[in-house]
């Protein structure tokens, strides 16, 4: 979780700097006076329902959209007014990245690390350590076209990495990958954490919660919440509603369990089926615990002989600010309108 | 420039590896090489006549040129061909990088848009290039057969590339505003042939509204080129219209930063 992986941001000038950021498209203002800032040694998650402008936000943070009004600055640098310079220290990864599928992989990282100033033995190391870093030697040599989704997200991250940039800005990176990608895809930001400034946009809760440092919340172009998973999660912490079933003989499953006043049991039935030897009573537990919590109860009842029939957990407490958040702030905007 | 470079060596390989590009080099050589075909049946006929005439002339016979007879109608029907062919060269360039998001990629990059347009505009130049490099070897094969003047044919394929250069570049701005590359190719080839038809309507007393639409057609600027002659002014209004529409993609790029 945040907390658990933190690493001390830089006390340095922020990588990322944005202030007072919108973007109109004609009557609509898909952003709305964005502000923040992403240092180096920090992941910095983006989250918002679909259609919140996280992407709207990233591409006139990369450059590739003008704003309306406010500023963002790279290193320091206008975005705009110095894109080229400031450009030089972003690494930037779209949804579903937009490759040239006929390009061979080991032909279009080079054109991206040229693209990006690097040449001779410089652009010859850059391409063995993105080719190491990503497990991409193996098909440096395929069209891309021919690759599978994974690969294809791989290429696109070793093109955004090619040139070693402090700052990445990573748009759904995890989108279309199957959970052992996603799971070396984590290890990949978590390794570059200390070393680099970065801004992940999901709508992956989970995501936010093992990453990023401070997530900010994104509700109809507006920045709704800013803070760590955990302050957002509010007084609950990182907790978790869950749903246990138990079958037993004892008279409470939750007897003799400290703090168990967050839960509620529930007896569901008493008598075994027809012909089945009486295994005890089933009962049904439900609540909302965090980790430690979790953690006791599951100690408690494998130590009070309860047989765990169903362990089942509903929103966390993140989840359930983000829905909080982005539903009531929609409504909230709907009628002020 | 060397980004610039890179950009176009993208472009032009992306020709070389698309079904795209062999179906316009084959539309071309095949269209252009039934051009020459069909002239020089006509230059043998205008042969057969001559010598018929000729026979009975005093004097002997009066050889046509093949200079006047195929080369120069040559280049001026390649030209007309190139009206048609450009549009789906250029209808790419950026209406297809914005539709497949990969110029967001490409600005994200760390370079000037200045060097995004100059580079698709020399990949885009380089498979004109090529396009004209058939009809190279087509004349070659004229060539091959008869001794045709030198300098007026230089000429006139130098004039041959200019006005390729000058539409790609009109192709290149067209596609930067357009949202699809079918969009771009039909806007393109419509925006061509009103500027070709300028040359149709060409009258020596005509008012300055004429003269100036007829003057504004690259095809009425290569006439000149096609007869071998090198024009001062054709040559400028070639570089001018090239200079002019790549600034104006330039801007067009920076539309698409608005527009998103």
């Amino acid at each position: 979780m945040g907390t658990e992986n933190a690493s001390s941001p830089s006390s340095g000038r922020p990588l990322l700097e944005v202030s007072s950021l919108t973007k109109d498209y004609g009557p609509v203002r898909a952003v709305d006076g964005l502000t923040f800032e992403v240092r180096k040694g920090e992941i910095v998650g983006l989250l918002g329902p679909n259609g919140a402008g996280k992407s709207t936000a990233m591409r006139v943070l990369v450059g590739y959209q003008v704003p309306s009004g406010g500023e963002v600055r790279l290193a320091g640098r206008d975005v705009f007014r110095e894109g080229a310079e400031a450009k030089a220290a972003l690494g930037y990864l779209p949804e579903n990245p937009p490759l040239y599928g006929e390009m061979r992989v080991r032909e279009y990282l080079s054109m991206a690390g040229r693209l990006k100033g690097l040449s001779g033995s410089a652009l010859e190391s850059a391409l063995a350590r993105v080719e190491r870093i990503l497990g991409l030697a193996g098909v440096r040599g395929r069209p891309i076209s021919q690759l599978s989704r994974g690969y294809r997200q791989r290429v696109g991250l070793a093109q955004c990495l090619i040139h070693d940039p402090a700052l990445l800005i990573l748009d759904e990176p995890a989108t279309g990958l199957d959970p052992n990608q996603i799971a070396d895809l984590r290890a990949l930001l978590m390794s570059w954490r200390s070393e680099k400034a970065i801004l992940l946009s999901t709508h992956i809760l989970a995501e936010a919660l093992m990453l990023c440092d401070r997530v900010l919340v994104l509700s109809r172009g507006r920045l709704v919440a800013e803070g760590s998973p955990q302050t957002l999660g509010g007084e609950g912490g990182g907790s978790s509603e869950i749903v246990v079933v138990v079958r037993g003989r004892g008279e409470d499953p939750l007897a003799g369990l400290a703090g168990s006043a967050s839960l509620q049991a529930r007896r569901e039935d008493a008598r075994p089926a027809a012909g089945q030897a009486d295994g005890g009573a089933i009962w049904r537990l439900e609540g909302s615990l965090d980790r430690e919590e979790r953690a006791r109860l599951l100690a408690h009842l494998a130590g009070s002989g309860w047989d765990l029939l169903e362990w089942s957990a509903g929103l966390s407490a993140l989840e359930r600010s983000f829905r909080r958040l982005t539903l009531e702030e929609g409504s909230q905007r709907e009628e002020g309108e | 420039m060397r980004a610039a470079l890179v950009v176009a060596q993208r472009e032009f390989k992306a020709f070389l590896r698309s079904p795209l590009g062999y179906a316009l080099l084959a539309v071309y050589a095949l269209a252009a090489g039934l051009i020459l075909i069909a002239l020089l049946y006509v230059f043998r006929d205008q042969l057969l006549r001559a010598a018929q005439q000729g026979a009975q002339a005093v004097g002997g016979p009066v050889t046509p040129s093949v200079q006047v007879a195929v080369v120069t109608p040559y280049l001026i029907d390649v030209a007309t061909l190139l009206l048609f062919v450009l549009p789906f060269v250029t209808m790419r360039a950026f209406a297809e990088e914005r539709r497949s998001r990969s110029l967001e990629l490409l600005i994200s990059y760390p370079l000037r848009v200045w060097q995004i347009v100059l580079g698709k505009f020399l990949g885009v130049a380089a498979f004109a290039g090529l396009l004209l490099a058939v009809s190279v070897l087509h004349l070659a094969v004229v060539m091959h057969a008869t001794t045709p003047d030198l300098l007026p044919l230089a000429t006139g394929f130098a004039g041959l590339l200019l006005f390729a250069l000058a539409l790609s570049s009109v192709g290149l701005f067209v596609s930067s505003l357009a949202m699809g590359q079918v969009e771009a190719a039909v806007l393109t080839l419509g925006l061509f042939l009103v500027l070709a038809m300028g040359s149709a309507t060409a009258r020596p007393d005509g008012s300055w509204l004429r003269n100036a639409f007829v003057n504004l057609s690259p095809l009425y600027q290569y006439l000149t080129f096609g007869q071998g002659l090198l024009s001062a002014g054709a040559v400028l209004f070639f570089v001018a219209v090239t200079v002019l529409f790549l600034a104006l993609t330039i801007r067009g790029v920076g539309l698409i930063k608005w527009r998103g």
